[in-house]
């Protein structure tokens, strides 16, 4: 093991981990996130870059149709965000067990201290985003030390959920990481992931 | 309307709006009755079961006109409304909704019950009561719970149905799962893989809900409240000062960032955001902006160079 081994690593990659043995594709999808094999995007993808380019349209000042079919739920959103700097990408370090990591993230909004991730969704229910599907709590609050809390403002098209998270009730990122890095080595995947998601100075 | 700057802020008359949830029997309406001067909208026959020494007012309804009405006339009276239970609430708005096709169009089935669009109908009065009910009381909606079976474990689901199990959390500032463990109670306001919760205002994790003893005061919940008040007080005050400054940080980001016009500008405007006193995520947020000047001038990082040149 080698500290001047630098490896990055995205909630993308911790999220197809964790749900590895959750879907009937985990286990497959994993594999092809850690090899970094581009795949097209589901439309579920395709639907939630669309929202969030017609809310960040709206928030550097485009007008939105009355008769739009999200207006509501759109100017509802963009209240809690205006001012905010959107598609904010960062990286940071952080050694998990001797391992140097390289933790990316891009957020989705960043004001004042407070983290904001947009999230659409048909299938909403609240704490949706922290135990069950996701890493990205902990990640982004990694990404940003300074910041207070993390907010998932979520819409299924016809209303506006949000899920606050404050600082202090988020577990760390690195625990996760370290379990990541130990099932790598158990299974003898650490060599692919240090080969594909190398951090070359 | 008057600017209040932080420091000035008070949160001494601010109401909150909590759900607690347990199983039948673990004492949610008796833990309800100990916030300040509550009302209690009983629809579950709730109070029969609380200790005569802990009675509170109670509001016996039957339908959605008769709490509207209740709620009107205790207006001034009381500082909490406790609903029990939320769930039999909604029964109540659903049936109103279905009552009342004049004001609720499509909002039945003609084969009766309610509609998808009566549904609709209901989530937009919850949240609207709530936020009502929130200018005038505290509001605490009690939720019986039910157990589902999940992959290795348990997860206790708030007793509604299904359509309004995540709109009733909208409105809430804290939420908080009530259940015995070796003999004592406990609420927990830190969401779990076993129970959804919402903790806010520092009050987080699990919070022991001592056992009444004999002529002791039910004052947990008026306790709590009073602390959370605090706590905002505090949290406001700590950051007033934080925000002054990256409220001038990011003015002067702006500035620097709107004076870059071409390559050899990023450099310096670079270094000027660097030396601004920075606070909160002003730093990151002021890189962001150079960032975002940088793309709409099409100007681009050249390695070879090490230099900002024009995109060729």
């Amino acid at each position: 093991m080698s500290i001047s081994l630098k490896v990055r690593i995205t909630k993308s990659l911790l999220d197809s981990w964790l749900w590895a043995f959750k879907r009937d594709d985990g286990w497959d999808d994993f594999l092809s996130v850690l090899h970094r094999e581009k795949k097209p995007p589901t439309q579920a993808m395709l639907d939630g870059t669309r929202f969030e380019n017609v809310l960040n349209n709206v928030l550097n000042g485009e007008a939105i149709p009355a008769d739009h079919e999200w207006v509501s739920v759109i100017a509802e959103m963009s209240k809690d965000l205006y001012g905010a700097q959107q598609q904010v990408t960062l990286f940071q370090d952080c050694e998990v067990n001797g391992q140097l990591f390289l933790l990316h993230g891009v957020l989705d909004y960043l004001r004042a201290g407070r983290i904001w991730d947009c999230k659409f969704t048909k299938n909403y229910h609240l704490n949706k985003y922290f135990w069950e599907e996701t890493s990205q709590t902990a990640m982004y609050l990694a990404l940003v030390p300074e910041a207070r809390d993390f907010t998932y403002i979520i819409s299924d098209g016809k209303y506006v959920y949000r899920e606050r998270y404050p600082r202090d009730i988020v577990p760390p990122i690195e625990p996760t990481i370290n379990n990541f890095m130990q099932y790598l080595k158990k299974h003898g995947l650490w060599d692919v992931y240090c080969e594909k998601w190398r951090v070359n100075n | 309307m008057p600017i209040i700057k932080p420091e000035n802020m008070n949160f001494s008359g601010k109401n909150l709006i909590m759900i607690i949830s347990g199983l039948p029997g673990t004492g949610k309406t008796t833990l309800a009755l100990s916030a300040p001067d509550v009302l209690l909208i009983d629809t579950d026959k709730g109070m029969a079961r609380v200790n005569p020494a802990h009675r509170k007012d109670a509001s016996i309804c039957a339908t959605y006109e008769e709490v509207l009405a209740d709620l009107k006339a205790a207006e001034g009276q009381y500082k909490t409304i406790v609903i029990d239970t939320c769930g039999k609430l909604i029964d109540y708005m659903k049936d109103w909704v279905v009552r009342h096709p004049e004001m609720f169009p499509k909002g039945a089935k003609t084969s009766g019950g309610i509609s998808l669009q009566g549904f609709g109908f209901v989530k937009q009065e919850f949240i609207r009561l709530s936020d009502e009910l929130a200018q005038k009381f505290n509001v605490i909606y009690l939720f019986h719970e039910t157990l589902t079976k999940q992959d290795e474990g348990v997860f206790y689901e708030l007793l509604v149905e299904g359509a309004a199990r995540t709109v009733v959390w909208q409105p809430a500032d804290l939420g908080a799962h009530l259940f015995i463990m070796n003999g004592k109670r406990y609420l927990g306001f830190t969401p779990t893989e076993q129970y959804t919760a919402k903790a806010a205002y520092g009050i987080k994790g699990l919070v022991e809900v001592p056992e009444l003893a004999d002529g002791q005061p039910n004052d947990f919940l008026t306790k709590l409240f009073s602390k959370v008040r605090d706590n905002l007080s505090k949290e406001s005050a700590d950051l007033a000062p934080q925000k002054l400054a990256y409220l001038k940080a990011m003015k002067e980001a702006k500035e620097i960032c709107a004076a870059v016009n071409a390559p050899e500008d990023v450099s310096e405007a670079a270094k000027a955001l660097k030396m601004l006193d920075h606070a909160l995520t002003s730093e990151k947020e002021s890189t962001a902006l150079l960032k975002a000047r940088i793309a709409e001038l099409n100007i681009v990082w050249d390695k070879a160079a090490k230099a900002y040149v024009y995109k060729s």
